[in-house]
């Protein structure tokens, strides 16, 4: 079996009780078919998913190569960053690659209760900045292509 | 310090297995009677091409658990592991060792996250064997590979039976995307963001380039785990394997002596000065 079963999202993981209760209710469970497409490269990007269970791959399209993946989500992770860009269309596309169960956030009405009360937005900010951070970090890592050959010591 | 440490025995290649283009699992037999000595996870012996030099590489398997029968997985990245790789099956090369601190397994009933990365996988083989023969000493067990890519990856049919157990839970990411590739694709790290893990009661063991141990250390240390219960496998220029050549000094530590195994706690401030 694979690491990872249903766990708790971490962007929940990283708020307190009330802040997670707030987020939540922001929230509707949503069911992906493996093989499912969740979205595609240049459409409106509106929606933002906290996984639960199973995997999403995130891929684009390359001439001569076909649709290459270039990361895969699993439990726990979050899918969908491009509708915080300023002009937000999705930057990849993006399937199901196992049947994956997910809570989907209704992004206008997050935005909404952001802009009405700052704390919240400030908490929820703060928490996707480290989940994106984490992510821009390993993606760094992969970049310097560690297991490449190297010398004889 | 036996002989065995100071002067190489004659062992035979008994079978070979390609892994990768550039790397190859050899079973070794001695060719005269050896001690009883017993070699752990962990631990590293000096092979030697004959005519042509010597390189620390750690048993990547133990099959006896003592020198009966070594098995070595060798990646061709210069002359000497060049010529180990390319040695055929009933040639001879030479052996000393076992050399160094293995893993630390103990105390038992605590979790296990072990990660590989690249031919990181080959000195971490022979502790997932041994932690599957005794799984009842473990709590939740956790094994996170890394390879570049999927023509890279070690080890594969005995990584496909770990995923199939119940009792182990495997992830095998790569680095680079592949056409055709239906697994994982990401760092290691972001496995190590995502798994469950109980900060407490985890014992991590880390191998693979030393940049990929640092990073994966880091996201360990901010999930809570001690630095004490990490362990890192550490890579210098072995030389004499005895603590006397100085070779392979990573600040106050010999790594032939006193490694290649050091918990996080003592490794980090050695790794954080480039001149080491």
């Amino acid at each position: 079996m694979t690491a990872g079963g249903t766990v708790l999202p971490s962007l929940l993981a990283a708020l307190d009780d009330e802040h997670r209760r707030r987020l939540t209710a922001l929230t509707s469970p949503v069911r992906f078919g493996e093989g499912e497409v969740i979205f595609r490269e240049g459409a409106p990007a509106t929606r933002c998913w906290l996984l639960g269970s199973g995997s999403v791959v995130l891929t684009t399209h390359v001439p001569g190569r076909g649709a290459v993946a270039l990361e895969t989500l699993h439990g726990g992770d979050v899918l969908g960053w491009s509708w915080l860009g300023a002009r937000p269309v999705w930057q990849f596309a993006a399937h199901a690659a196992a049947a994956t169960e997910a809570a989907e956030i209704d992004i206008t009405a997050l935005e909404r209760m952001a802009g009405a009360e700052p704390e919240f937005g400030y908490v929820v900010t703060r928490a996707l900045s480290g989940l994106l951070i984490a992510r821009l970090q390993s993606t760094r890592a992969r970049l310097l292509d560690l297991y490449a050959n190297r010398r004889e010591m | 310090m036996s002989t065995t440490h100071m002067l190489p025995t004659g062992y035979r290649v008994h079978s070979r297995a390609q892994e990768t283009a550039d790397t190859v699992t050899v079973t070794l037999t001695p060719t005269t009677a050896v001690p009883k000595t017993p070699v752990l996870p962990g631990q590293f012996m000096m092979l030697y091409a004959h005519g042509v030099g010597e390189v620390a590489i750690s048993v990547s398997d133990a099959p006896r658990g003592d020198l009966g029968v070594l098995v070595h997985t060798v990646r061709s990245v210069g002359a000497v592991s060049r010529a180990l790789h390319d040695t055929p099956v009933g040639a001879v090369v030479g052996v000393r060792g076992p050399f160094g601190h293995g893993w630390n397994l103990y105390p038992g009933g605590r979790d296990l996250v072990v990660v590989a990365g690249g031919v990181g996988l080959a000195p971490l083989r022979p502790v997932i064997g041994s932690v599957l023969a005794e799984r009842d000493r473990f709590r939740r067990v956790t094994v996170i590979v890394g390879a570049r890519s999927p023509s890279n990856i070690l080890f594969g049919a005995e990584l496909a039976a770990w995923q199939a157990r119940e009792d182990l839970d495997v992830e095998l990411t790569i680095d680079q995307p592949v056409s055709g590739w239906t697994g994982a694709v990401g760092f290691v790290t972001e496995s190590l963001h995502r798994i469950n893990i109980d900060p407490a009661r985890t014992t991590a063991l880390l191998c693979g380039p030393e940049p990929m141990m640092r990073f994966s250390a880091r996201v360990l240390l901010d999930r809570g785990v001690p630095a004490t219960d990490i362990q890192v496998s550490l890579e210098r220029n072995m030389q004499c394997g005895v603590g006397v050549c100085g070779h392979c000094q990573l600040g106050e530590l010999l790594l032939c002596r006193d490694g290649p195994v050091v918990d996080f706690a003592t490794a980090e401030p050695l790794l954080r000065v480039p001149e080491l």
